[in-house]
């Protein structure tokens, strides 16, 4: 059983990828479900248009597909009206992205988001490894201001800030870590630190492979418990998985 | 199995940690993930102060290993004219055969007057320079990009091909200058795909950054990553350029040369 809990449908920019080439590569990698979020432009300033195009998509395959809700918070109130449509259209989560909604990940704008999010159950996906907006110590920050909401951090800090990866998830119970763009050997060590209950797996398709992505997890000796965990049973806690998805 | 040429990669005295891996031993993993030929750099050296040591030790722990190991300099650019002097002896005295900088580490930037005699002595040597990117503030790929179109007789090779942030001006660079290779040395392969429809596979070079702790698993990982293009419709023959060909036509092997 494998969720990638991170990956892109979109029309255009570096995210680019279509419905049937997702499908395929999660058939070709035996994926059951993939959350979803929207394209660069969407995430940054066009949220309702590409909520409602991942919607329609999701609602395509249900089965197969969890979309992540997108909402700009300088929009201000409006973000929340957004986010409120997006969860009528049955989008799950928000997607956070400071460096191309061009806020901090510790800036109190995001906590009216937040705190929509944390209401409804679901979890928030944080980028981070951009410096000076999307650092795992700045991500403490917020999942500091919200321990009830489950807070992920995105490609776990991307390399440049692996050395903060492991105090920012011992700071704040209530992150989690999406493992995308890290590598193999770095997961396996902060497995070793953290626990495995803690970790997600994401390919964030198309910047990476679901290939890449998933081989990594070939090359480390992981128990059959940490794999399980990594590769589908923590996302099955955090998302609405499909019926039949789950373990 | 791929036949790879590692254009990044260090070897380490002590080891992060503690652990480091013999030039000997190193050789052998490299080998076992098809690996014939590899840009050996230190990493201590790259911290700056006192390279000569680390110099002297990566030729020592390369000197049995020549048709596998390409020795690389280091030399810390706050040093001036006694950095560019270093790297000269060292290269046409020594048999070191590139530079490798990491201003991150060393703590200076790229567009200090010392980084620029050492980019002109590049060019005079006809050696490449390998350099850390992708890091703000000291190591952005426009920095480099200035310096390579000052000095376009020298092969810069942006480590890291900009890392996931700074790609894109990575890219720009490369458009926009011959003498400028990318090194996919991070597995992103939005950017690799994007560089392959703007300036072909020619100057796209593999580089693993290995040289860590559990540096087989690091670079099994990273050849994969390439290899997994295949899947999203890249052409075989890019792949061979990549993983290769373009790093055999930059630096000859001594002996052996890998495999055609």
């Amino acid at each position: 059983m494998i969720i990638d809990a991170h990956c892109h449908l979109a029309d255009e920019g570096a995210k680019a990828q279509t419905l049937d080439d997702l499908l395929r590569q999660m058939d070709a990698f035996k994926v059951d479900c993939s959350v979803v979020c929207p394209s660069e432009r969407e995430i940054a300033l066009r949220n309702r248009e590409g909520n409602r195009r991942l919607a329609a998509l999701v609602r395509s395959h249900r089965d197969r597909l969890i979309g992540m809700a997108v909402a700009n918070p300088w929009h201000g109130d409006e973000a929340l009206t957004i986010m409120r449509e997006a969860e009528e259209l049955g989008l799950f989560g928000l997607k956070v992205h400071p460096p191309l909604q061009g806020m901090q990940l510790s800036d109190e704008l995001l906590d009216p988001l937040v705190e929509f999010a944390s209401g409804r159950g679901w979890p928030v996906y944080c980028h981070t490894g951009t410096p000076i907006c999307s650092e795992p110590l700045q991500l403490v920050e917020l999942a500091r201001r919200h321990p009830e909401t489950s807070v992920i951090m995105g490609h776990m800090g991307w390399s440049d800030f692996a050395g903060d990866v492991i105090h920012a998830a011992r700071l704040s119970p209530n992150i989690y870590l999406e493992t995308s763009h890290a590598t193999g050997s770095f997961v396996h060590a902060a497995v070793g630190q953290l626990g495995s209950a803690r970790f997600l797996f994401g390919s964030d398709s198309p910047a990476s492979t679901l290939d890449a992505e998933l081989f990594k997890f070939s090359t480390v000796p992981l128990t059959a418990e940490d794999r399980a965990n990594l590769l589908g049973r923590t996302a099955v806690g955090l998302f609405p998985v499909p019926k039949g998805k789950g373990f | 199995m791929p036949n790879v040429i590692d254009t990044h990669m260090h070897l380490l005295k002590s080891g992060l940690g503690g652990v480091g891996y013999p030039a000997d031993s190193m050789r052998r993993k490299m080998e076992a993930e098809g690996v014939c030929g590899a840009w050996a750099m230190t990493l201590e050296g790259c911290y700056g102060g006192a390279t000569r040591p680390w110099n002297e030790w990566l030729l020592e722990c390369t000197a049995e290993h020549r048709d596998f190991f390409v020795p690389f300099c280091t030399v810390d650019p706050k040093a001036g004219d006694a950095a560019v002097n270093e790297f000269e002896y060292f290269v046409r005295d020594r048999g070191m055969r590139g530079l490798k900088v990491h201003n991150w580490l060393a703590a200076i930037s790229p567009s200090d007057p010392g980084m620029e005699e050492l980019v002109a002595a590049c060019g005079r040597l006809h050696v490449p320079l390998v350099v850390h990117d992708g890091t703000p503030p000291y190591c952005t790929p426009l920095q480099f990009a200035r310096l390579a179109e000052r000095h376009r007789d020298a092969v810069v090779v942006l480590g890291h091909f900009g890392l996931k942030d700074m790609w894109p001006d990575a890219l720009r660079a490369a458009v926009r200058l011959d003498n400028v290779y990318l090194c996919a040395s991070s597995p992103h392969a939005g950017a690799i795909r994007a560089a392959l429809r703007t300036i072909g596979s020619s100057r796209i070079l593999f580089g693993s950054d290995c040289g860590w702790v559990n540096s087989e698993w690091y670079l099994r990982e990273r050849i994969h990553s390439i290899e997994a293009l295949r899947g999203l419709g890249v052409a075989a023959r890019d792949l061979e350029a990549i993983l290769f060909e373009n790093a055999a036509r930059l630096m000859t092997l001594p002996r052996g040369e890998g495999k055609p």
